[in-house]
């Protein structure tokens, strides 16, 4: 059978061994820590990860604070400054909707309240970007700068299976995998455009029969390989040049007047956004064309505002075009039927992060500095929306302790939390009720 | 008054001594106990001449390497147009920017084998173009008609030495494997440039060049 045979054969999916696919994806449940005790609910489900890179302010629009009682009058006492006043958007520039208040940045999102869960007052372990990201990606703390676990994505998309061409897309930011099957391995690019040039012949490039010969050469070296490390790797060229001729390309390039109304609905070149657009666009495309299950992509970057100009003129706007790319997709996924019932948005579960905060008190520069607390925003995925769980304090902004049944803050009872709690909350809604990412940390249940 | 302080001074300094330390006015030296050393020989240790390291983990070259690697070896860059394609694609290789990523991603992922594949493709695609039309070019023998297969195995020998740095030993299997595939080529294309481009990007797509 040669390789073309073998890719058919298989739907256009990847297959390793000669095993099914379906067995392949048994065998990774069989094989995880575990096993027994898995029932995963409902397979159909999808999983987004966005990254706000740097480190946003949640004044802006997460948590924001109400300028009448945190006055600049009351500092010392509260140590917490909206710095409103500086932006030039008004004096109390806060949105308030039923469900919930905003700061002025967190852009179209503002109108879906009712879908979104805000999680607030999270406790982090580092206000280091590099670690902390680490820890936002794996929701366990690294060691130093070494992860201590994979990727939450990776995580889920080994236990959702191969059967997609790629099963766990990354565009802009890091992924790890540790402890997975290499298929679940972060499929990384930094950008759309990257990405696409992935999936497309390249400027040069060989005959099919040329290829058919060279993949029987590396079958052999394969089956001869006694180096494991080269195992991974044979692997990966052999995903690649399969992943090539799928003819996925198409749906990613960004050049092709087929993806016209697309672009235009996400806003991709409109002078406006950057390259969040582009990558909300690749999300959508990814999901709904069966090509992942898990994407992970980069909302926003520079968020890291020591710099009052930086703060007030430029992080805002990132932020807001990040939110914006997210509620531009999650609308889009709602209003796209999902072929097993429902729509695409109540089977995919949206998770916006950062890896810390900024400083509730503005700098000597009128910028803000890094801070050890966090929140996070959730959609989709059934999740009932319109709550908040937890809660900063008004002295510090500091994290308080949460009764993870109700989401209020209990500093008697309660818990402090962080992406640990969030991650696992995520294991439980697939019905995956053992601690297969080591996160040590029990779920949300007011979640569930 | 100022004795009264100093005396004083030196009250509070020898007060704190232990009892059964030295004084403070004691400043000869001690000897320590002897300590007894058993001189008696407890073995032979034959030291080996034999110190080569059997083996240690592969480790990927970065792109820089790569790229200076295959200009070193084929005097090709890969490029288009005026782009070096290396440099184009460099984040998503993970080549460190020092500003949010200070090492370099080495892992042999998917994407790099694309990537790979590409640059390697390229790569000989020029290089034999522009050396077997050249009398004295490196392929213009190997790319004439009616080439014994001596000839041709032992340029695949080169090749491999060339690329890989390893030299081919009496009926090596990998030369033989290399061998079928040019054969493979040669017998569907019946164009001998295709069957040695074919042949060198295997050599440039394999572990054994791209790792050490």
């Amino acid at each position: 059978m040669n390789r073309r045979e073998l890719f058919q054969r298989f739907g256009g999916a990847v297959a390793l061994n000669g095993l099914s696919l379906s067995a392949m994806s048994r065998m990774a449940l069989a094989n995880s820590p575990s096993s027994g005790t898995l029932g995963i609910v409902d397979p159909e489900q999808y999983f987004v990860f966005v990254v706000f890179g740097g480190a946003w302010d949640p004044m802006l629009a997460l948590d924001p604070r109400d300028p009448a009682v945190f006055t600049d009058a009351v500092i010392p006492e509260t140590k917490i400054q909206t710095g409103y006043d500086l932006l030039g958007i008004g004096s109390d520039p806060r949105i308030q909707t039923p469900n919930m208040t905003f700061g002025p940045y967190i852009g179209n999102l503002s109108s879906m309240s009712e879908k979104l869960v805000l999680v607030r007052g999270m406790s982090m372990s580092s206000v280091g970007h590099s670690s902390a990201t680490k820890h936002a990606l794996t929701a366990r703390v690294p060691s130093g700068e070494s992860v201590r676990g994979s990727s939450v994505a990776t995580l889920l998309s080994s236990l959702l299976g191969e059967e997609n061409e790629i099963a766990n897309l990354v565009v802009g930011t890091d992924s790890y995998n540790v402890e997975h099957p290499v298929w679940s391995s972060g499929f990384q690019s930094s950008n759309v455009d990257d990405f696409h040039a992935a999936l497309s012949e390249g400027n040069v490039s060989l005959s099919d029969s040329q290829n058919d010969a060279l993949y029987q050469f590396f079958e052999r070296e394969r089956r001869n390989n006694t180096i494991s490390r080269f195992d991974t790797m044979y692997a990966n060229r052999e995903s690649a040049q399969l992943l090539l001729e799928s003819g996925t390309s198409a749906l990613f390039d960004l050049d092709s007047p087929d993806l016209g109304d697309l672009k235009q609905y996400f806003g991709v070149g409109n002078g406006i956004t950057g390259s969040e657009s582009e990558n909300a666009l690749m999300a959508y495309q990814a999901l709904t064309n069966g090509v992942s299950r898990c994407v992970t992509y980069k909302a926003a970057g520079g968020l890291d505002s020591h710099n009052g100009d930086d703060w007030q003129t430029q992080h805002g706007p990132r932020l807001q075009n990040g939110f914006n790319s997210v509620a531009a997709l999650a609308t889009l996924l709602e209003d796209t039927p999902h072929p097993s019932g429902g729509n695409w948005l109540s089977r995919t579960t949206i998770w916006c992060m950062s890896e810390f905060q900024r400083n509730p008190l503005l700098n000597n520069n009128f910028g803000r500095d890094h801070y050890i607390t966090n929140s996070a925003l959730l959609l989709g995925g059934g999740l009932v929306g319109g709550r908040v769980i937890g809660a900063t304090s008004d002295q510090k902004m500091s994290s308080q302790k949460v009764d993870l049944a109700t989401g209020t803050v209990d500093n008697d009872n309660g818990v402090y939390i962080s992406h640990e709690h969030i991650a696992r909350t995520l294991l439980y809604r697939l019905g995956v009720e053992d601690d297969l990412g080591d996160y040590r940390e029990p779920p949300i249940t007011a979640l569930l | 008054m100022k004795s009264v302080i100093v005396l004083m001074l030196s009250w509070g300094c020898t007060s704190s001594v232990p009892s059964d330390g030295p004084s403070s006015t004691d400043t000869s030296p001690v000897e320590n106990p002897s300590i007894d050393v058993n001189e008696e020989l407890l073995g032979d240790v034959e030291l080996s001449e034999d110190t080569t390291v059997v083996a240690r983990r592969r480790v990927r070259m970065n792109v820089d390497q790569l790229n200076q690697s295959m200009q070193q070896i084929t005097g090709v860059e890969w490029k288009s147009g005026n782009t070096v394609l290396w440099d184009r694609y460099s984040s998503t290789l993970g080549v460190p920017d020092f500003e949010e990523r200070t090492s370099e991603d080495l892992e042999g992922s998917v994407i790099f084998q694309k990537f790979l594949q590409d640059a390697a493709t390229y790569t000989c695609n020029s290089w034999i173009e522009n050396e077997s039309e050249d009398g004295d070019g490196y392929f213009y023998v190997v790319t004439q008609e009616g080439q014994t297969s001596s000839v041709l195995k032992a340029h695949i020998g080169h090749l491999r030495y060339l690329i890989h740095g390893i030299s081919s030993g009496e009926e090596d299997a990998f030369d033989e494997s290399v061998w079928d595939l040019y054969q493979l080529v040669y017998q569907r294309t019946e164009n001998s440039v295709s069957a040695w481009q074919t042949v060198c990007v295997a050599m440039f797509t394999h572990p054994n060049f791209y790792t050490y």
